[in-house]
């Protein structure tokens, strides 16, 4: 199981090394230290969405409403500041409300039992509206110059900011899954649930924190978003959504729970990122980015799983051809 | 009665007949015979294409590209339309064959190379999309043609050939799941994988005909979707992949498989339909749609766990009550 699970990290690895070589010579601009920092820029708000989706993903669950999170954060950002006139308060109260609405959907599938996917189905769609009523399906920018530092703004010179702040929580969620009695509960539940009811691990508890780290995850994204594009708007997030969960399974993260490390996550989010950067670069139309974002999913998945495949084929020309 | 009431669909439908009587009373303009007959109209495509989904979820499985699939489906289709001399059956065999092919890959790579279908799907959403736009650098299929137009409001006996379609879809996709060998293994691969393949069940082969089958039916829709909107935009079809899912998951089907009918899911389209439609006409902010259709999602999943819940724990009562009968110790 190891050997797999390794031999996906060097391929995905390989690919990537891959990947910035073939840019690097398509596109002279592409690999200057401030195109790659932009790069990272732009990796940050899907890439702290993509952590929350791997931690969930590793318990086998799954969460399909971390993109409404986002933008449901954008719009209680917005409105509190109007009421109280304080940023700080603001944000925090955006980060509850991720926090919130992530405890909504631990609730019902820690202590109630039911499937994460058709859970965060619904909350997908639930949490959109209430962010649609709020904000009564407008954009709202009435911001203080000093909110754009989150998503626009630079540390020592030309450091994008949410590039250190999704460095910062990559690294401290990859200590939790790694270093702490928590993050191997949360291997456990993901491995065998059963197992792990029996030896002693409260898995309905495991799977609640796991759900409102994920939400406070989509609202810290959900802040950055709404800093960089200076709005927030209730649909903001939801085109990240998809591209997190495909980045995260991309990084070798088992949809069926169990395995996966935030390092290989990181990965997954840089190659995605590394590709949309650099077919812009090239002047390769955006429509094709979608296009190759799609098949670098299939393609490592498919040289991951080539010794099952291997073994079909055997069969299937046994079977019909002996 | 009390097995009625049991029933994930008399209950569905319960709901369904009291969200339309509260609209009824708000809303008289709601129960006339022409309202009913345009909330069926503007709902064909997705009960279409929730009849397949509800068998791709039946094999616990589940089908994130059909959106993608819908709009690259409508676009050929638009396409073909346009060229002089092509007709309602070059229309629907190109319409077909597209839908099959796309599901087709979907099914290949998840039987063939094991990838979880969420996965397959997720990114087979990208590449055909992707394809799509790139194919038609994002310009709209317009200008189509009066005989492909004319499909969707035209009446043979009275029924609008939409519906016809739909009735055809709706018994063919009954009598494969109620009345084929085929259908017993789609619900037996769902039930239990590796069970149904040790009774000599090719599981593989059960798994690619359920993504196929939902691959003709988008191809159904795509034809229906052009002659509706007259316009084919390449963006056609967008998220409209959880509107289905949506529908036959209210409508009961279980996404960890093995349970799910049409009954059901054809309800859980209607109650889609009624409350985008009530809505409308109650003259709530179009904004409260999203939040009434999540809750009763998260209501709908949640009774079906707390129920079965209670109906296992009744039968462990009734065999623990049974081993005591027999003299047997706990």
């Amino acid at each position: 199981m190891i050997g797999i699970k390794r031999s996906h990290e060097l391929i995905l690895l390989l690919f990537f090394i891959g990947l910035i070589i073939i840019m690097s010579l398509l596109a002279p601009s592409f690999l200057t230290i401030n195109n790659l920092l932009s790069v990272t820029q732009q990796m940050s708000e899907f890439g702290i969405l993509a952590l929350g989706v791997t931690v969930i993903i590793i318990t086998s669950g799954i969460d399909l409403s971390v993109g409404s999170i986002a933008g449901l954060t954008t719009i209680v950002i917005a409105m509190s500041y109007g009421w109280s006139g304080s940023l700080v308060a603001a944000i925090l109260l955006g980060i509850l409300a991720g926090a919130l609405c992530g405890a909504f959907n631990g609730v019902l599938i820690a202590k109630i039992g039911v499937p994460p996917m058709l859970v965060t189905l619904g909350t997908m769609t639930f949490f959109n509206g209430i962010a649609l009523v709020l904000s009564k399906g407008n954009a709202i920018s009435d911001f203080p110059e000093e909110f754009y530092f989150a998503g626009q703004g630079y540390l020592f010179g030309n450091i994008p900011v949410q590039t250190v702040i999704f460095l910062v929580l990559a690294i401290l969620t990859s200590l939790l899954l790694s270093k702490t009695p928590w993050g191997r509960r949360v291997y456990a539940v993901g491995n065998n649930s059963v197992a792990a009811v029996f030896s002693g691990v409260q898995v309905d508890k495991v799977l609640l924190y796991v759900y409102i780290f994920a939400g406070i995850m989509a609202a810290i994204s959900g802040w950055i978003i709404s800093s960089r594009v200076s709005t927030a708007r209730a649909d903001l997030g939801a085109v990240y959504l998809m591209q997190s969960i495909a980045a995260t399974v991309l990084g070798g993260t088992n949809i069926a729970g169990g395995s996966g490390t935030i390092f290989g996550t990181v990965i997954g989010v840089s190659v995605f990122a590394v590709l949309a950067n650099g077919l812009n670069l090239i002047g390769v139309s955006p429509f094709a980015q979608n296009l190759l974002m799609g098949l670098a999913l299939i393609v490592v998945l498919l040289i991951s799983n080539m010794s099952i495949i291997k073994r079909k084929i055997t069969i299937f020309i046994k079977l019909n051809f002996n | 009665m009390n097995d009625l009431l049991k029933k994930r669909e008399f209950v569905m439908f319960m709901m369904l007949m009291v969200i339309s009587l509260c609209i009824s009373l708000i809303a008289p303009a709601f129960l006339t015979p022409s309202n009913l007959l345009s909330i069926v109209m503007n709902n064909i495509i997705l009960a279409i294409m929730a009849m397949g989904m509800t068998l791709v979820i039946v094999t616990s499985g589940i089908d994130v590209s059909v959106g993608s699939q819908l709009g690259f489906a409508a676009i050929f289709v638009g396409l073909v339309a346009l060229i002089p001399g092509s007709n309602i059956f070059t229309v629907l065999v190109v319409g077909v064959v597209s839908g099959i092919v796309l599901g087709l890959l979907n099914g290949i790579l998840i039987a063939g190379a094991e990838i979880p279908a969420i996965v397959v799907t997720l990114g087979t959403m990208n590449i055909f999309r992707g394809s799509l736009l790139l194919y038609t650098n994002g310009k709209w299929v317009t200008a189509l043609p009066a005989w492909y137009t004319s499909l969707y409001n035209t009446s043979v006996m009275g029924i609008p050939i939409p519906i016809i379609i739909l009735l055809l879809v709706i018994g063919v996709t009954h009598f494969i799941a109620q009345h084929t060998r085929l259908g017993r293994s789609i619900y037996a691969l769902g039930g239990n994988p590796a069970i149904a393949s040790r009774v000599g069940i090719n599981t593989g082969m059960v798994t690619m005909f359920a993504f196929a089958y939902m691959g003709a039916l988008t191809g159904i829709s795509s034809i229906l979707y052009g002659a509706q909107l007259a316009t084919i935009d390449p963006n056609a079809g967008t998220s409209f992949e959880l509107m289905v899912i949506s529908a036959v998951v209210i409508g009961g089907a279980n996404v960890l498989g093995g349970s799910g009918s049409l009954l059901g899911s054809l309800i859980g389209v209607l109650i889609l339909g009624v409350l985008q439609n009530g809505i409308i006409l109650m003259r709530i902010e179009p904004y409260w749609q999203n939040v009434v259709v999540g809750l009763i999602l998260i209501t709908a999943v949640t009774l079906d766990v707390v129920n079965n819940r209670k109906k296992e724990e009744r039968k462990k009562v009734i065999y623990v009550a049974e081993e005591v009968k027999a003299g047997g110790s706990i």
